[in-house]
């Protein structure tokens, strides 16, 4: 049982840093709009075929 | 140009910019605004815009019969104080809203723009806001940002900024964070669930899972304390109360339990558990809510009007604001009165919808009063102001129209809640005094049992689901609800009153009959369009609807007449288009022309239009205010869900009278001026408490404001948006219907959800009463209970749809 000693600090500092990875998330506004960077992707991608094509 | 072809090849008969249907006659374009846009985006290789289009199905603003809007207001300095927030180093912030902005290809081109523009620092398009946000420099230029996007269909416009609903960033922040930790929670106390007997780890466990607890407590359960307080203080029981009780009272017991050792008294997860579940049944809530005040937001969002007055010689333009009595300002043609005042000019020719709900447009001669909120359909015209701005007639009644709301709109918390809070603390109470004297230990835990298992998590949680199902039903079907009172409201509404002109009817008279005088009825009609081109007065918007065709002649000395007609010549031939007795006015004495009409048989309630080639009648019209499409079949389905059904309107008894026998409506009112209606509206709500008001103009205002419920569509004044309880799409008056049957059921899944909770709790209340249950049966019954309320009243407000 005395590898609890060892598992339970891994454990908690696991969900901290799961709950410290949530807030930085939020507090960089990445939930505010869901919807507008999904449609972002499809323009991205034609401009590098541009640039791909310039070059 | 690849994808251009292909998509013609999907459909040859549509628009090649914005893929409406074409009218016979058209090629490539359905009007000119889509020809501009087209030519521009492929000069500027931006012709991408139609494969995202395509990609996501998206779709082109519709660019047909647009008014342009006059920006110079984004150049005054109310702009700049009101709307423009100044960043360190130069820079400014603005938002944008942006009317037209609805798919992906919409922020790819706007993006595009943005990137194109001088003195665009930085910029973010949100499409379920409709929104842009700015950052800028002094090399910004606003005015011609936003022609360029007007240009193109997207109309910018401006609200106040939108702070206060930013509210909710932090519950997200809550939920997330008492989620994990309750989770987590959980997990360590396997070892209480599973018979964990070891002394020392015992209290292990039990200190990580109390460490845990604390932030859910201290910070993500603050709403709930913050509010129980706040009313607890204004003597109000509501449902946070025993919520905050039993949180509070639950994290002591199993604090002092650890701190005696003793581990089957602590239950440090379950809490965590409870305000997990209850921020999540908040946010569900307010994300329906929100969804429905951010469409709301975006329909009252406008552009101010500047209005140019008299400074020295010349014209400058000023915020309607600033205006004082005695100003002399010019209107433009379409533009709108902004202030009380009375005519400089000759004549004017002034629209009065939205003023009086008079559907004819009126003349007015000089020296006559011009009310506020009119639209001028003639020629520019001068007035001297008569009253300041928060002064006149629109504003009144827009500030009337608001105290009334706020009188209305108080806390409403349904009674239920407090009789549940008072159940819950004394069964709670007695089960602590029954029990202390035999087992201080029971008496505790069955108290503290009590408030777990019966945490009205199940009942908090009906009305939040069973009203956003509803909120988003609705929503698909473009009705967009203020509050959940409204939708309250609207179940309990018994009858119905409606405003005539825009409402029941579209409020544009459409030509309903034609006689033709002559063998030339396609030359003639080209003739009449080519006339009345670029008019934007209600009879020439129904010659443009009526005759598919595009205008291929010329005319020539074009004189308008305000009030009258309009007259010209088309291939050497003198073509008039009047009103009978408007004819002198072009120098038609006739009398044989009045013998052809008397031959006609016009029937008397509808306004006529005769066109006249070199003095002999060619054709007549008779126009009608028409009835929308489904106005019958509401009419008729409230009528049998067994609602009384009146129209009052400002609109001329004889029109009134016309419209409405049609649809075998009998307790009909015209030509009533707004407080009448007032007057009318705050009687019939002393008769019956629940009338439900559809209206869309100034007129309507008072009137609406009192009824219970107040709705107009997305086509009106903008005061009318402003303050409207429910908003419906513009034409779809069938909605309304709609929306009663969407309230009812909403309702009955409420009391379905409560039936289904109250039942639990009177179980489980009494079962832990006895000690019969202990705080972790609890804790499990409790999310069981809310889950099955969950799928009831979703079960139940999907209905029979």
């Amino acid at each position: 049982m005395g590898i609890l000693f060892v598992l339970l600090p891994i454990t908690l500092i696991l969900a901290g840093i799961a709950v410290g990875a949530y807030i930085w998330a939020h507090r960089n506004h990445q939930f505010d709009d869901l919807e507008t960077p999904a449609f972002r992707v499809l323009f991205d991608e034609k401009q590098e075929r541009k640039e791909e094509n310039e070059s | 140009m690849q994808q251009i072809e292909h998509k013609e090849t999907v459909r040859a008969s549509a628009c090649r910019h914005c893929e409406r249907e074409l009218l016979p006659g058209q090629s490539e374009f359905c009007c000119a605004g889509c020809a501009t846009v087209f030519r521009i985006l492929k000069d500027r290789d931006l012709t991408d815009f139609y494969r995202i289009q395509q990609m996501t199905q998206g779709s082109a603003p519709d660019l047909r019969d647009r008014n342009t809007t006059d920006f110079s207001f984004l150049a005054s300095n109310t702009y700049h104080e009101q709307y423009v927030s100044e960043l360190a180093n130069g820079l400014f912030k603005v938002t944008w809203y942006l009317r037209g902005l609805s798919c992906a290809a919409c922020i790819w081109l706007i993006e595009r723009f943005l990137d194109q523009r001088a003195g665009v620092r930085d910029h973010r398009v949100s499409l379920s806001a409709a929104t842009v946000e700015l950052t800028f420099d002094a090399r910004f230029d606003a005015i011609g940002m936003a022609e360029e996007l007007d240009q193109f269909g997207y109309r910018v416009s401006l609200n106040e900024r939108p702070e206060e609903i930013d509210d909710d960033s932090d519950d997200l922040l809550r939920l997330g964070i008492s989620g994990a930790l309750a989770g987590n929670s959980m997990l360590m106390s396997l070892p209480f669930y599973v018979g964990l007997e070891t002394p020392g780890y015992g209290a292990l466990f039990g200190w990580i899972t109390a460490l845990l607890s604390l932030p859910v407590l201290f910070y993500a359960a603050r709403p709930f304390f913050r509010r129980a307080w706040l009313l607890f203080s204004h003597r109000l029981l509501t449902l946070d109360l025993p919520i905050a009780v039993g949180l509070i009272s639950g994290e002591i017991l199993s604090l002092s339990q650890l701190m005696r050792g003793n581990l089957n008294g602590i239950y440090f997860d379950s809490l965590s558990m409870l305000v997990f579940f209850l921020l999540l049944g908040r946010y569900i809530q307010q994300q329906g809510v929100q969804k429905s005040l951010l469409h709301t937001r975006q329909l009252v969002a406008a552009m101010p009007q500047m209005v140019k007055r008299a400074d020295g010689d010349g014209w400058k333009a000023v915020t309607a604001q600033e205006l004082k009595p005695g100003d002399r300002i010019r209107i433009v043609g379409g533009g709108l009165v902004p202030v009380d005042g009375r005519l400089e000019s000759r004549e004017a020719i002034l629209n009065l919808h939205v003023v009086s709900g008079e559907s004819v447009p009126v003349l007015r001669q000089t020296e006559e009063l011009l009310p506020a909120g009119a639209i001028n359909l003639g020629a520019a015209f001068v007035m001297k102001v008569n009253t300041t701005f928060c002064d006149s007639d629109q504003e009144r009644l827009r500030g009337l129209a608001q105290t009334l709301k706020n009188r209305v709109c108080q806390e409403n918390e349904s009674p239920m809640a407090a009789r549940f809070t008072a159940v819950v603390t004394i069964a709670a109470l007695s089960a602590l005094v029954f029990h202390w004297r035999s087992n201080p230990e029971l008496a505790w835990q069955s108290a503290l049992t009590i408030l777990i298992v019966a945490c009205p998590c199940a009942l908090a949680l009906t009305r939040p689901t069973a009203m956003s199902f509803a909120l988003a039903q609705a929503a698909r079907s473009g009705i967009w609800i203020r509050s959940l009172d409204a939708l309250d409201e609207a179940a309990r509404i018994r009858s119905v009153i409606f405003d005539k002109t825009g409402v029941l009817t579209s409020g544009c008279p459409k030509i309903v009959r034609e006689h033709w005088q002559t063998p030339h009825q396609h030359w003639l009609k080209g003739a009449i369009l080519c006339l009345e081109d670029g008019l934007n007065h209600p009879v020439a918007h129904a010659f443009r609807e009526s005759f598919h065709t595009t205008p291929a002649l010329t005319a020539t000395e074009v004189r308008v007449q305000p009030g009258y007609g309009v007259s010209g010549i088309v291939e050497g031939r003198r073509i008039v288009i009047a009103a009978p007795q408007g004819l002198p006015r072009f120098g038609i004495h006739s009398d044989h022309i009045n013998a052809q009409l008397k031959r006609q048989n016009l029937s008397s309630d509808s306004t006529h239009v005769l066109v006249v080639v070199d003095e002999r009648l060619a054709a007549a019209f008779e126009l009608r205010d028409r009835l929308l499409d489904d106005a019958a079949a509401t009419i008729s389905k409230l009528r049998a869900d067994g609602h009384a059904l009146r129209v009052i309107s400002g609109d001329r008894p004889a029109h009134v009278v016309a419209t409405c026998s049609a649809l075998k409506l009998n307790d009909v009112q015209g030509g009533v001026i707004p407080t009448e209606k007032l007057r009318l509206m705050i009687e019939a709500v002393a008769e019956d408490r629940h009338v439900m008001m559809v209206g869309d103009g100034l007129n309507d205002m008072g009137a609406m404001a009192c009824a219970s419920l107040s709705v107009t569509h997305t086509g009106a004044t903008e005061a009318a948006l402003q303050f409207a309880d429910i908003v419906i799409p513009q034409g779809g008056l069938l909605n309304v219907a709609t929306l009663m049957d969407l309230a009812k059921r909403t309702k009955r899944a409420g009391r379905n959800g409560m039936l289904a909770s109250v039942t639990y709790n009177l179980a489980a209340i009494s079962l832990a009463w006895f000690g019969l249950i202990g705080p972790l049966w609890a804790a499990l019954l409790m999310p069981l209970s809310s889950l099955s309320v969950i799928a009831i009243a979703a079960a139940t407000v999907k209905g029979s749809t």
